[in-house]
């Protein structure tokens, strides 16, 4: 129970310890209940009720510029809406703009805010809400690290009226109209003055969103109240209220008993608390895919494995099929590139490369790593193939990766050392390119964009290229895709990428496991988009209760 | 006396001085700062060197650990124990919204531990060895040894899932407040119940067999044989020779007890949701809070320190054979 796990930072491709944790071992009978749309059973959506959601720890700040965990992210959903968002199938829409334009050049964006939309107090939104929440991401004194990122090549903000605000940047930039995607205005008149940090109303703040700010007890609940005078079509509920439970085996607990009417659920309880009858009679179990996958890197400087053929026959060693049935009881999706397994940038047409030990034998036969000494263990230049593994300590999930590892590369003469470090120090080395291999996982972003994490002159200090990769094809494509702005050519040139990393290997792509999260029938109008039923636009706005209040009391 | 006590009082701020400096220290160095803690878990790609050295600045952590403990020092004489790292509050504020939950679930276990534990310590050494303390003894241990977060999941599996008659979230229900006084009062106390049995029934053994333990010495001395000679009523006999003087190591008992009113359960907390201190602190550790950590701490010793010197005195008081002239 770590609460670095649960405070994962949202916002930007994140690198995060591998997750999310499973049950050790547990082998159940998978459960079939597909992921969609829930039959609302012809029940018409009428005003009223409450819907009580989980947190699994207090937010911090509700001031969004701050906001850092995915926590606060369920609470802003309501009560702050973004300039522009993902739609249910995760195509860009207009939310507070009413209209945006992107210049011939690419270097402009030319955003204009809806006519008459106001803030919880009853204040106009202008443009310079916007300009001014843009300032103060990029102000080096706001800890907005998560957030930053996208506005880095932002050269410039232009107002030319009350509505319109030209977004200026210093080169073309694709992922620049996701940036906007990713930007959610705070009020101006509020936070203009006083520390930012320690503001009031970062604990009751002034949104623009469907439902209002009502009460926050610290550690107890956070409670929302429906917004009269929203800019889209007013939602149904009286209140969201957020309950914060740390233990999830009380959470549990409180879904039964009504307490709550949704919570993320893990693997163990998944499978062996959520599925008698009288359960399934009352919710509708949902999984989803999020953006996030986990995989084992190759440190390419390393003499290990510094030739492919070496890297690929690490991946035939490594029996994800297995992995699969055993830890996550075929829940998880094998992946093969570095996109999100939902997106148009992923290509499906790719095959996984097999658990295959014959053929990783004779790769490493044909790189050279033969047994020359007859010891047992295969060795090159009178080096012995044996290296270091890292994970981070106390991760079952990672060790039970790093045993199999362990395991099948002993019946091939190579010896893995498993190396524990804690969090700190772990993420420090692997950030240094310090390490031969280990097991890592990325949260990825909508934009596909991957210059950060696999161009060659982003390898450590720099960025986050932490495998030291390199392939001239894949910097020239990666380069084109950030300045191509046509989603079909986008979407070749992402295809390609993904075929030849693929063929490189430089991190084994082990799988995506998904999200699973039981929701109480009493709810209505439960949409899902393909990274679930809350992160996109209008998200769970308006989520409705059929017997219009509290299924018990 | 009061020499006593005035040189005791002064003893606490040396003690204080290094209990701190010990504490900050060994926080200082525990790896990953509280910088390093939002990048870590995570490295992304939008933090710059430029705006994490900024927030290093930020938060003071540019300087040597010897000028931030000075600083931090300096502060804590205006009882100022700074902004927490995490959500920039007043760390006073976010402690002085956490005390009061442990507090009363403190006060509550401890009353009532108490409440239970010295009759049934009384009782059992004067029927020693009668069925009754052998029975008491065995359940007593037996409850003494079984685990507080598996109990306390059990009891909500029974009252809160099953019979549904007790409530296992918080301190209070969603909207309890505006059910006007009784109701409310009502609701806060079903909230207590289970983890007040939680983080009672542990203490009993403890405390019933210290209890008794004191008895069965007091009962064997001269003057309780006297009474009895006197032709005193057993009764008699127990309430005004044998408990009161029982009471002196129980007091003692207190000095130790005291503290753990304010330090709250961490598990107990994080099971029940209960808003309290013991959270607090596991929080602010992992993340690496310093301030937060260091107010706590503080506090803390403070309260260590003066429920010995309380218990101490109060032993003094109350057994004329103890002097600290």
């Amino acid at each position: 129970m770590s609460f670095l796990k649960r405070g994962f930072l949202c916002g930007l491709l994140i690198l995060v310890a591998l997750g999310p944790l499973a049950s050790c071992g547990g082998r159940g009978n998978g459960d079939e209940t597909a992921t969609g749309k829930q039959s609302d059973s012809g029940v018409k959506p009428a005003p009223g009720g409450v819907v009580f959601r989980h947190l699994e720890s207090d937010c911090k700040t509700l001031n969004w510029v701050l906001s850092t965990t995915i926590y606060e992210v369920y609470v802003h959903r309501y009560l702050s809406d973004y300039l522009l968002d993902y739609d249910q199938n995760l195509e860009i829409v207009p939310v507070l703009a009413e209209d945006y334009e992107i210049s011939k050049d690419h270097l402009r964006i030319t955003v204009t805010l809806k006519d008459s939309i106001f803030w919880h107090d009853g204040q106009p939104i202008t443009v310079e809400d916007v300009k001014f929440t843009v300032e103060k991401i990029l102000d080096p004194s706001v800890p907005a690290v998560n957030k930053e990122g996208w506005f880095t090549k932002l050269d410039k903000m232009e107002i030319t009226d009350d509505r319109t605000i030209v977004f200026v940047w210093k080169e073309p930039y694709a992922p620049s109209l996701h940036a906007l995607t990713q930007l959610a205005p705070i009020p101006k008149h509020i936070y203009g003055e006083g520390d930012f940090l320690s503001h009031p109303a970062n604990r009751k703040p002034v949104g623009s969103g469907a439902f209002k700010f009502e009460e926050w007890q610290t550690s107890r609940y956070i409670s929302l109240v429906r917004n009269e005078n929203y800019h889209g079509e007013p939602p149904y509920l009286d209140r969201v209220v957020f309950k914060i439970i740390p233990d999830r085996p009380v959470a549990l607990n409180a879904l039964k008993t009504g307490e709550l009417d949704e919570m993320r659920v893990r693997q163990p309880q998944w499978e062996l608390q959520t599925n008698d009858a009288d359960f399934l009679k009352r919710f509708n179990k949902a999984h989803y895919y999020v953006p996030q996958y986990n995989y084992l890197a190759w440190n390419c400087r390393s003499i290990w494995f510094e030739d492919k053929r070496v890297r690929r026959a690490m991946t035939m060693l490594f029996d994800r099929e297995k992995i699969n049935s055993e830890l996550y009881s075929g829940f998880a999706k094998i992946v093969t590139g570095p996109f999100y397994i939902n997106s148009w940038a992923y290509d499906s047409s790719i095959e996984p490369f097999p658990f295959n030990p014959v053929e990783a034998k004779r790769l490493l036969d044909e790189a050279g790593w033969t047994d020359h000494d007859n010891d047992g263990i295969r060795d090159k230049d009178d080096l012995k193939f044996e290296f270091d593994f890292f994970i981070t300590s106390g991760n079952r999930i990672g060790m039970q990766y790093a045993e199999l590892l362990q395991e099948e590369c002993g019946k091939v003469g190579i010896v893995v050392k498993i190396r524990q470090l804690e969090g700190a120090t772990f993420f420090d080395r692997m950030f240094k390119g310090e390490y031969d291999s280990c097991a890592l996982a990325w949260r990825l972003e909508y934009d596909p964009d991957l210059y950060d994490t696999f161009h060659s002159s982003q390898v450590p200090p720099i960025g986050l290229n932490h495998t030291f990769y390199s392939n001239p094809e894949v910097d020239a494509l990666l380069e084109r895709g950030r300045v191509e702005f046509d989603k079909e050519k986008r979407k070749e040139i992402y295809h390609k990428v993904h075929r030849l990393i693929h063929e490189d290997q430089p991190y084994t792509f082990v799988n995506s496991v998904p999200d699973k999260r039981p929701i109480n029938k009493r709810i209505g109008n439960v949409v899902f988009s393909p990274n679930g039923p809350f992160d996109f636009y209008p998200g769970a706005n308006y989520w409705f209760v059929k017997d219009g209040k509290k299924e018990t009391d | 006396m009061l020499t006593y006590t005035l040189r005791r009082l002064a003893y606490l701020i040396p003690t204080l001085l290094g209990i701190t400096i010990v504490t900050f220290v060994i926080i200082s160095l525990a790896p990953g700062d509280p910088v390093d803690m939002m990048r870590s878990g995570v490295m992304s790609s939008g933090i710059s060197q430029e705006s994490y050295n900024e927030m290093r600045r930020l938060y003071g952590l540019d300087k040597p650990i010897h000028v931030r403990y000075i600083i931090w020092l300096r502060r804590l004489v205006t009882f100022d124990f700074g902004n927490s790292f995490l959500d920039h509050r007043p760390v006073i504020k976010k402690i002085s919204e956490r005390l009061p939950p442990t507090l009363i679930l403190n006060i509550a276990s401890l009353f009532l531990a108490l409440l239970l534990s010295i009759p049934l310590g009384l009782y059992s050494a004067v029927r020693q060895y009668s069925l009754f303390d052998k029975v008491g003894g065995t359940v007593l241990y037996m409850l003494y040894s079984l685990p507080e977060f598996w109990v306390a999941l059990l009891l909500i599996m029974l009252f809160g899932v099953k019979l549904q008659v007790l409530p296992f979230i918080g301190m209070e229900s969603v909207g309890a407040r505006d059910l006007g006084f009784f109701p409310y009062l009502l609701d806060r106390i079903l909230h207590m119940i289970l983890p007040t049995i939680c983080l009672t029934y542990g203490s009993l053994a403890f405390l019933s067999r210290f209890v008794r333990g004191s008895t069965l010495e007091v009962i064997r001395q001269d003057y309780v044989r006297t009474a009895k000679a006197k032709g005193l009523g057993d009764a008699r006999v127990v309430y005004k020779h044998v408990f009161k003087n029982t009471l002196i190591p129980v007091l003692t008992l207190l000095g130790i007890l005291l503290p753990t009113i304010i330090s709250g359960s961490v598990i107990l907390e994080f099971i029940f949701s209960w808003p309290g201190i013991g959270a607090l602190f596991f929080e602010s550790v992992l993340s690496r809070d310093y301030p937060t950590v260091m107010g706590l701490s503080f506090i803390t010793a403070v309260m260590v320190l003066l429920s010995t010197l309380i218990a101490d005195l109060l032993c003094a008081w109350s057994d004329p054979r103890i002097t600290y002239e």
